[in-house]
């Protein structure tokens, strides 16, 4: 794979998503993303019990705002789902 | 990093000028990983991911550069969600 999520990303452009409903693959995700912006990575990591984990970066910082200006709470509300996005921090700082 | 066959991009109809920096200026800001140059207006361009090129192609074919110009960006990319694309409820 080219990227990895412990590998380093655009600093304040990256994203952790919890509750992904578990019969979605990442095209699902990365649709739902570019919606509002550019999406340079994007993927879906695995289960905790019947809910999905995954990891979108957004391409610039422009992108990653219009993600967070569609938060509620650090929730993000759609027809059939309801997916819990938080920021990716570094590890390090690098970027 | 292995080669692969989602990550590229046919790129042509830019100014035959262009060397592969200035190839990898027109896919910006996507993450330009490789650039072959395979006639004087025509590229083999390996971008970062499938999702990079998929928005590569959705923004850039058919972007008139200027009049004589009109970039073709084509990839192999077919979108494959496991159901139905839901967008978000509110924008």
């Amino acid at each position: 794979m080219a990227s990895s999520s412990t590998a380093f990303y655009l600093k304040d452009a990256g994203f952790h998503i919890r509750n992904v409903p578990k019969e979605w693959n990442d095209w699902n995700l990365f649709h739902v993303f570019q919606s509002f912006g550019r999406v340079g990575y994007c993927r879906v990591a695995g289960h905790s019990n019947d809910m999905q984990l995954g990891f979108v970066n957004m391409l610039s910082h422009a992108d990653a705002e219009a993600v967070r200006k569609n938060l509620n709470d650090g929730t993000l509300f759609g027809d059939n789902y309801t997916l819990k996005v938080s920021d990716h921090k570094n590890i390090g700082g690098a970027f | 990093r292995g080669a692969d066959m989602e990550n590229i991009v046919k790129v042509s109809g830019y100014p035959e000028m262009l060397n592969a920096f200035g190839v990898a200026q027109l896919l910006s800001p996507y993450r330009v990983n490789g650039i072959t140059l395979t006639g004087p207006q025509s590229a083999v361009v390996t971008l970062e991911n499938k999702f990079q090129v998929y928005q590569a192609v959705q923004e850039f074919h058919g972007k008139k550069l200027d009049r004589n110009h009109k970039l073709e960006v084509i990839s192999n990319v077919v979108p494959s969600p496991a159901v139905q694309v839901q967008s978000p409820s509110f924008k």
